[in-house]
């Protein structure tokens, strides 16, 4: 896909590893010898990351997620193959590249602890060298999208979480970067919070066209807001598309969830559909869109009986990024 | 916008290392608890240390030979604190930001890890002009009985001294820190630094006491040209030849230190294994 | 029972150090260069001047060694007070409180500090090296009483350490503190305190009695003159009831500290 503005091709990543004996006597053991070996914590992997896309970036664990993003933000050298950002590639022109990213770790804030958030914000100004026009307006915007007005002159130690991942996504905007890395925003935050922080990232995407990649385990994130769905398995791309063929893909499953009027009615023949539940009024229904579809089922069961309600369970991205993980590395990745 | 309303960002965008020092100074005023114990701190080891020399000197007969009058060595052990005290260098952040990975944070910005370093360590500096050195300095001025000639010749000199002693010690401990890109404990050599700042750069006891035997040797190491060069420059200790030569010799290890920082940083950004997170 | 308890945590510290290989080996060398480099550059003064006030390169050394060794007894025990405000601040404090166990007992726990081995080297040579050069004659009664000094000097130590850090009940932040008056304070008896103007020394003596740790005692050992002692010869035998006298009203602070901390919420 040209005019990609993230590349990533055969990216491969190594470490040298060493493991330890357990229990006291182990531990005196282990000031003589360790053992060593090299293990791989990305293999191969290639994807592109078009202008204006929201990629999830999804994988357990030491599945290789945070030595991409390291790799991608310039702080970690492959072992091999080739990664580029907006045509630079951030291991070897790290200051160049950083003038292009934007990046959030959840965890750590790059805010000034002691001082007021305007400060931090005020330091950014000059390292980017935003000139005061286009900060002026960047800065506005991104205050009023994150209501930052009133904690632009609190000490940043002493903000809620919730308010500081806001501050923190508005520092990593200001010089309207052309990649957005965001590690576990969400993380810690509270219902509300995360709320907020969805809305701006899904503006921030459809208006202004920022291309954003997401790294998290919250799988409603992924729901809620990327379009495109990159998983990772032992350092392997495990799956690499569309959040909704991913569903189509993998979930073939529906669940449908029927009320009906009467109690115990006959329902009628229902070849390849599995009644999982029952109770009192409501009936549970599993089918596999491969032999029947929703529409089959449920003409058939207005037909037969008198409802009152009926609601269709689609498989959400989190179980099926669970079945993907249980049953081990998937036999044919999907590309778009 | 409201016009009314001045803008929180009015006004120009600071150049970037000037902005790191200044807000660096800003966040040292968070702390008020550290002035005063920064003060007591330095005053009391000026009051040990001045004790110290006064003891040692009136045990001594008068016209024996030592490099200093007792006067002198009074003077030297004040002025030798409070440039210790100037120069105080924050050197386990760096450290403790590779360890814990925060350092990849700085690392995705477009600055200069050196300069950015170095300009945060000036901001400390400033700040500590203002709390720790300046009434120290006074203290000490109505304590004691000084004797310093302002001679302007000599006051450029010391200032020049005292800069570049400053950098010799910025190198040292950042090449120091550095160390935390290799090894996961950095302690040790903090400490192995520390006790040869301690006995050889000059703070405590000036090197003309140490025996001429091994005056050479420590010529040949950075730490004498820490604190010794420009406080003897600055008591008039020195003659002005032996005050051309010490001053040459603290160029020269800013740039032998400087290049070994230079190795230092690209070698660690080539292996680039930031830890944690 | 509980001692078994505690002997479980000391073990899992003990564990968690030894993790760290050769750097553990590096370290305590590093940490005995460190401290030898002290006393160091007091004994390059030394040779050239051959007398402090008086008292002698080996005395100095004696007077040195014997701040450092009960300084190893003191960090053996009491090292984790150091961080002490970071228990406070991260919560770890609380934990100690819900446990059915002493809180300064976990506190103390806690922080092994098995560096304290280079505080016994350097001390013991500083006593060994001073006795040989200030021709201390050893008896059982003398070695005794060393044995007494130290343990007094250790609590002397060890209950500055607690109320420094029981100050952090009512402050939270004390870390300056601590630097300020558990290193500072080493410096000032490294000398003998009679170097010091004579309202320090008396302050030295009954305020923030430290001068008991090495000063005072060392006459006893050395077999100093000891008329020329401030107020009273009787002070170089005081050192371990000083000690206890310290550790208690030390131990009364922290106890007050602590009730303070738990009615007043974090």
């Amino acid at each position: 896909m040209s005019g990609a503005i993230i590349k990533v091709e055969n990216l491969t990543r190594q470490f040298a590893m060493s493991e330890g004996r357990s229990g006291f006597g182990g531990s005196i053991l282990n000031l003589f010898s360790r053992r060593h070996f090299m293990k791989k914590a990305i293999d191969n992997i290639c994807f592109d990351v078009g202008e204006g896309e929201f990629v999830g970036y999804v994988g357990e664990n030491g599945a290789g997620k945070s030595t991409t993003i390291k790799i991608l933000t310039g702080i970690l050298t492959p072992t091999s193959g080739r990664a580029q950002v907006a045509g630079i590639v951030p291991y070897e022109r790290r200051p160049d590249n950083a003038r292009n990213i934007g990046v959030v770790f959840g965890q750590r804030t790059q805010l000034w602890w002691d001082l007021p958030a305007r400060e931090s914000f005020d330091l950014l100004r000059s390292i980017y060298k935003i000139d005061d026009a286009t900060f002026r307006k960047n800065f506005d915007e991104l205050s009023d999208a994150l209501e930052l007005g009133p904690l632009l002159s609190v000490p940043v130690r002493k903000l809620s979480l919730g308010q500081r991942m806001r501050c923190d996504i508005a520092a990593a905007l200001l010089h309207a970067p052309r990649a957005l890395f965001l590690d576990e925003p969400t993380i810690g935050l509270d219902v509300i919070a995360k709320d907020q922080v969805r809305k701006f990232l899904r503006r921030a995407n459809k208006e202004n066209g920022a291309t954003i990649i997401l790294t998290t385990h919250d799988m409603d994130d992924i729901e809620a807001l990327c379009e495109r769905i990159i998983i990772l398995d032992e350092g392997k791309v495990a799956y690499d598309g569309s959040t909704e063929k991913l569903k189509d893909d993998y979930a073939r499953e529906k669940l449908l969830e029927v009320e009906l009027s009467d109690a115990s009615p006959e329902l009628p023949a229902l070849p390849k559909v599995e009644v999982t539940r029952r109770e009192g009024n409501r009936v549970w229904l599993k089918f596999s869109q491969d032999d029947v579809t929703a529409q089959e089922v449920i003409s058939r069961i207005l037909g037969a009986c008198a409802v009152n309600d009926i609601s269709i369970h689609e498989p959400k991205v989190g179980d099926i990024v669970r079945k993907i993980y249980s049953s081990g590395l998937l036999k044919h990745p999907v590309a778009t | 916008m409201n016009a009314a309303i001045a803008h929180p960002f009015a006004g120009r965008a600071k150049p970037v290392y000037l902005n790191f020092a200044l807000k660096t100074f800003q966040s040292q005023a968070a702390y008020k608890f550290e002035y005063f114990v920064g003060v007591f701190n330095g005053l009391l080891y000026v009051f040990i240390f001045t004790s110290l020399w006064s003891a040692i000197y009136s045990g001594l007969q008068s016209g024996s030979d030592t490099p200093f009058t007792r006067a002198g060595i009074i003077t030297y052990a004040v002025f030798a604190m409070i440039c210790r005290i100037s120069m105080t260098m924050e050197d386990t952040e760096i450290s403790s930001r590779i360890r814990s990975g925060d350092i990849a944070m700085d690392m995705t910005k477009p600055v200069n890890f050196f300069l950015m370093n170095l300009s945060q360590t000036v901001g400390v500096t400033m700040f500590h002009w203002f709390t720790r050195v300046t009434p120290i300095l006074l203290a000490c001025f109505l304590a004691f009985d000084l004797e310093v000639s302002l001679e302007p010749a000599r006051m450029a000199a010391a200032v020049c001294a005292w800069a570049m002693g400053y950098f010799v010690f910025f190198l040292l401990n950042f090449a120091f820190a550095l160390l935390a890109f290799w090894f996961v404990e950095t302690f040790s050599f903090q400490l192995t630094k520390y006790a040869l700042i301690n006995l050889l750069s000059g703070a405590i006891i000036p090197v003309d006491f140490f025996p001429s035997r091994l005056r050479p040797f420590m010529e040949m190491l950075p730490f004498q040209y820490i604190f010794y060069t420009p406080t003897a420059v600055f008591t008039g200790h020195l003659a002005w030849p032996e005050t051309v030569r010490l001053m040459s010799l603290q160029a020269v290890w800013i740039a032998i230190l400087g290049l070994l920082c230079s190795v230092m940083w690209r070698s660690a950004q080539r292996k680039l294994v930031v830890q944690g997170g | 029972m509980n001692a078994s308890i505690y002997w479980a945590l000391l073990m899992a510290s003990i564990k968690a150090k030894m993790e760290y290989r050769a750097t553990f080996i590096f370290f305590l060398f590093a940490l005995i260069f460190f401290y030898a480099a002290q006393i160091g550059t007091v004994l390059v003064v030394m040779s050239k001047f051959k007398s402090l006030n008086g008292w002698s390169i080996g005395e100095m050394a004696f007077l040195y060694g014997l701040l450092s060794f009960s300084q190893g007894l003191t960090m053996l025990f009491f090292s984790s007070l150091n961080n002490f405000e970071t228990f406070i601040m991260q919560g770890t404090f609380d934990r100690f409180l819900t446990r059915p166990l002493n809180p300064l007992l976990q506190t103390l726990v806690a922080g092994f500090e098995v560096s304290s081995v280079a505080h016994f080297f350097i001390g013991t040579a500083g006593l060994w090296f001073g006795s040989r050069y200030a021709g201390v004659e050893w008896t059982g009664l003398k070695l005794f009483f060393l044995a007494l000094v130290i343990t007094g000097a250790a609590l002397i130590q060890g209950g500055v350490r607690i109320a420094v850090s029981a100050v952090a009940f009512w402050t939270t932040r004390n870390r300056s503190l601590v630097h300020t008056i558990v290193y500072s304070s080493k410096e000032f008896v490294m000398y003998p305190i009679t170097i010091y103007s004579l309202w320090v020394q008396v302050f030295l003596t009954v305020v923030f009695p430290i001068a008991f740790i090495n000063f005072y005692p060392s006459h006893y050992f050395l077999s100093r003159d000891s008329s020329a002692i401030l107020l009273d010869p009787v002070l170089q035998y005081l050192t371990p009831l000083v000690g206890v006298v310290i550790f208690g009203l030390a131990y009364a602070l922290w106890v007050a500290g602590v009730n303070r901390y738990q009615s007043a919420g974090s």
